[in-house]
């Protein structure tokens, strides 16, 4: 059975045909690492799905491309700088810049319509072509990104093995977050954009100008999702489709956690990281799909997500 | 005027968030009354007639209709059962001729799942709506578009379409809003016509026509009810008019 | 009434001159892909219903008309009827799952409900379905009633599912104009409105989306059909695309406006992905541009201009055109 892709990376002394209860601790741990790494990678995605969605209405489907360009990004700059933090940087602001250009002129032009159909679609049709347009460049196969030095390999601590890249993940993911939450909190410019997802009348009638506001969110989520596959990119494998089947499973978290909030994106990742990373270590095949089983009970169980608002309909 | 109570509410709230825009409102409707609902902006008079019609659910409180407690039920059902309302901001399927409107909602008392017959063979349907297009006098423009009516015909147009689901209260907020006064004197007619058949509440904030064709009034300041009375009394209320004076 | 049923003639002439100018294999490939186009649009352009997850009802309507014909040696009315039988059940259970979800939480969560059927072909139930392989084996297949014909031959085929679509035609047409169709209007312009006309305004969406995916596993099971088997991604969540793309092409307010679309799909797909391995390329530029530039399609846009035009201008073929749609 291929393993899929969250496992990428693991060493071989964890596979799928382990039986449970001759696990270790230490290697459950280390599984448990992996998870949240995992969730981390799926916090950066579904909050900066959220974002978009509080601003926009729109549920961008393009964000697995913009997730799969940040991955091919750092892969380019990481070939031509040789620097992988520099890398992962540049890929970020690249890509942001491209999902503003995006914004700008493809979503703007639908907004006056005032049909949340229209951007959808055109957000689908993204997800169907820029694949192609990647392939045209760098083929179908897959490019290898290395860990970088200093990160490569784990961290012994007495019998635990903490796999080092993906701590970096974790506390990376965490940091920025942080940092977003502060920013959204405290600054001048956080507290414009969370009035305007919930407000975008008024915040108008103050005078500002909405539509600066709005790209400047769609960019924040959009490099949100860059990151998202920078970071990912030594873990998995950067091929052309990556962001497709991620955008569902990320959309999945999303709904999870509330569409809109971005605490819920931050627990529904975590909580979904961690379901998706143990069920490859004893039941591997199925690690795919458990996403969709969790969201089937949650939601029946609590239609709105973990912390979505009822108001937002 | 003592006829029956058909629709009473005890101590009715509703909270959005940390706001309450109803508080504990005990209201009384009688069979066959012309009610009008006023009070200045943010009283709690569109939020009140959305609780009384399920669209809203309530916070706390019941809501009584013949006798029966229908706070909580779904909007659909509170309809079927007998009360409807026309929308502040109209409320109508603009794709759609001003005929299908009107049958589209008169189909309800008949079928709701039928796939298989034509529309046009529900011939009791379609009487039925040519007859409401008839009353509210707008049977010569049946096959015109909805959403190219001008703003009155459009409201006439809501009206019918909460009239065509047979109710026996109809809840009207602010009909002749936008009207000019022509069409606003047209309105009180057509209203007093319909109160001989049905049970009206309205929201108005034209005094004129509140004074004219009220038997009763209500009061709604910051969510309770202020005063309430025969449009004389209500006139000459020093609250009422304070309230005014002062808000509106 | 005549006149009603006039403008299906005349599309179905139309259909029948097909494989004149292209050949059989596009021709029935159009009529397959038309049938779903316009089960898709059912939700989508009549009841504003979007759902990323079609594929699940048009994969499961093309597996179960599968393995009716190749574990059970049914006839392939048998098999279509199983088709429709699990399609529409599927379309049911998701919908009522689903239908107190808004707009977009509800399309997603289709696809991600359609994702677990392409798993379960993929994976636990390989030994039946064949994996990713995608179910082989199915015999050539032999009509015996209402007439004997052999469907290995091309003409035979494209005549067996020409019949098929204008049957299934013919009901969308009776649906769409019935009662629950005009409920189903009502549903996409003015929800609420609807239901402060007493109407449980769910129960209209999971009929809306049952009668969808009703016809869209006829349209799996046609696919079946007419390839000889059942490829794995008939499932994959990304192809629900393919029926959106086609009805926004060819209009999606409109009831021919799928069909038309599907039409110019396959032909294209057919003709460009000759020299281009980069078709997704094309289909998703196609619908940025769809979008930005004519959100109604091809008929739907039509359409527009017509109502714009002169009533001098009223006559003749634009009023049946627009009749058309």
């Amino acid at each position: 059975m291929a393993c899929s892709w969250p496992c990428a990376g693991v060493p071989s002394v964890v596979n799928s045909e382990s039986k449970m209860f001759h696990i270790p601790p230490n290697i459950l741990l280390m599984q448990a690492i992996i998870g949240l790494a995992l969730g981390a990678v799926f916090v950066l995605l579904a909050s900066g799905l959220s974002m978009i969605y509080g601003l926009m209405d729109v549920v961008n489907f393009a964000h697995g491309v913009f997730f799969m360009l940040g991955a091919y990004a750092v892969y380019q700059f990481n070939l031509t700088l040789g620097n992988f933090w520099v890398g992962v940087a540049l890929a970020v602001l690249a890509v942001a810049l491209l999902g503003a250009l995006t914004e700008i002129s493809l979503l703007r032009p639908l907004y006056k319509t005032g049909n949340l159909l229209y951007p959808l679609l055109l957000t689908f049709g993204l997800a169907l072509a820029l694949p192609d347009v990647v392939k045209m460049f760098y083929g179908l196969m897959p490019m290898p990104v290395n860990y970088p030095e200093g990160l490569q390999g784990s961290l012994l601590v007495g019998p635990l093995i903490v796999p080092k890249y993906r701590l970096f993940v974790i506390v990376l993911t965490f940091s920025v977050m942080f940092s977003l939450w502060l920013f959204l909190k405290k600054s001048n410019l956080g507290m414009i954009l969370r009035a305007t997802t919930t407000d975008k009348g008024m915040v108008d009638a103050m005078g500002i100008n909405v539509n600066r506001v709005v790209t400047l969110g769609f960019s924040i989520g959009i490099a949100l999702a860059a990151l998202g596959g920078a970071v990912a990119a030594p873990m998995v494998s950067v091929e052309p489709n990556m962001g497709v089947n991620i955008v569902l499973q990320c959309f999945v978290v999303t709904v999870v956690g509330g569409l809109g909030s971005l605490g819920g994106a931050v627990v529904s990742g975590v909580i979904i990281g961690e379901v998706v990373a143990f069920t490859s270590l004893f039941a591997g095949g199925y690690a795919d799909v458990v996403i969709y089983f969790v969201m089937a009970v949650i939601l029946l169980v609590r239609p709105r997500g973990l912390f979505g608002e009822l108001s937002r309909e | 005027m003592a006829q029956k109570i058909i629709l009473e509410t005890k101590d009715l709230e509703k909270d959005f968030g940390g706001l309450r825009a109803v508080r504990k409102v005990s209201f009384a409707l009688r069979h066959g009354e012309i009610r009008s609902i006023i009070g200045p902006n943010g009283a709690g008079k569109t939020t009140f007639f959305n609780l009384l019609s399920g669209r809203l659910q309530p916070s706390a409180g019941s809501i009584f209709y013949q006798g029966r407690n229908i706070a909580g039920l779904p909007q659909h059902k509170i309809c079927r059962l007998g009360v409807a309302k026309s929308h502040q901001i109209t409320s109508i399927f603009p794709k759609l001729t001003v005929f299908e409107n009107v049958r589209l909602s008169a189909q309800m008392r008949v079928t709701r799942n039928n796939f298989w017959s034509r529309s046009q063979s529900l011939r009791q349907v379609n009487e039925r709506a040519l007859e409401i297009l008839n009353e509210v006098g707008m049977l010569a423009k049946k096959d015109i578009m909805a959403g190219n009516l001008p703003h009155g015909d459009q409201r006439y147009l809501d009206i019918a379409i909460a009239m065509a689901t047979e109710p026996q209260i109809l809840l009207l907020d602010e009909p002749t809003a936008g009207m000019t006064p022509a069409e606003t004197v047209e309105m009180v007619l057509f209203v007093q016509k319909l109160a001989k058949t049905l049970t009206i509440a309205l929201i108005e904030h034209d005094m004129g026509v509140v004074m004219h064709i009220s038997h009763y009034i209500t009061v709604l300041h910051n969510g309770a009810i202020l005063a309430e009375g025969a449009p004389e009394e209500i006139h000459c209320n020093q609250e009422v008019q304070r309230v005014y004076l002062g808000g509106h | 009434m005549i006149k009603e049923y006039a403008h299906i003639a005349i599309v179905a002439l139309i259909l029948l001159t097909l494989p004149l100018w292209l050949n059989f294999t596009t021709a029935t490939d159009i009529l397959v892909f038309g049938l779903y186009a316009m089960a898709f649009n059912v939700a989508l352009g009549f009841a504003g219903i979007l759902s990323f997850g079609h594929a699940a009802f048009f994969g499961v309507g093309a597996y179960a008309a599968g393995l009716a014909l190749r574990y059970f040696g049914a006839s392939v009315w048998t098999a279509i009827f199983w088709a429709v039988l699990c399609a529409s059940l599927v379309a049911l259970l998701m919908g009522a799952l689903c239908v107190k979800k808004r707009g977009v939480y509800f399309a997603l969560l289709i696809a991600a409900f359609a994702q677990m059927f392409y798993f379960l072909a993929l994976s636990p139930l390989r030994f039946i379905t064949g994996g990713e392989d995608g179910l082989k084996g199915i015999e050539v297949l032999k009509l015996k009633f209402p007439v004997h014909a052999d469907l290995g031959h091309p003409a035979a085929l494209f005549g067996f599912i020409f019949c098929i679509l204008i049957v299934c035609i013919l009901v969308m047409h009776r649906f769409v104009h019935s009662p629950l169709g005009s409920l189903m209007k009502g549903l996409e312009e003015n929800e609420p409105r609807l239901r402060a006309c007493g109407y449980n305004t769910n129960a209209v969406k999971i009929w809306a989306f049952a009668v969808s995916g009703l016809f869209s596993g006829v349209a799996g099971a046609l696919y079946t059909v007419n390839l000889g088997y059942v490829p794995l991604d008939s499932l994959y969540w990304l192809n629900s695309g393919t029926p959106l793309v086609m009805t926004l092409l060819g209009g999606m307010h409109t009831f021919f406006g799928p069909l038309l679309g599907a039409g110019i799909f396959i032909f294209f797909q057919d003709n460009v992905s000759v020299y281009t391995a980069r078709w997704e390329f094309f289909v998703g530029a196609l619908v940025v541009i769809l979008i930005l530039i004519f959100p109604g399609g091809i008929l739907g846009t039509v359409k527009e201009k017509i109502a714009q035009a002169d009533e001098g201008d009223r006559q003749g073929i634009w009023f049946w055109l627009k009749k058309l749609s």
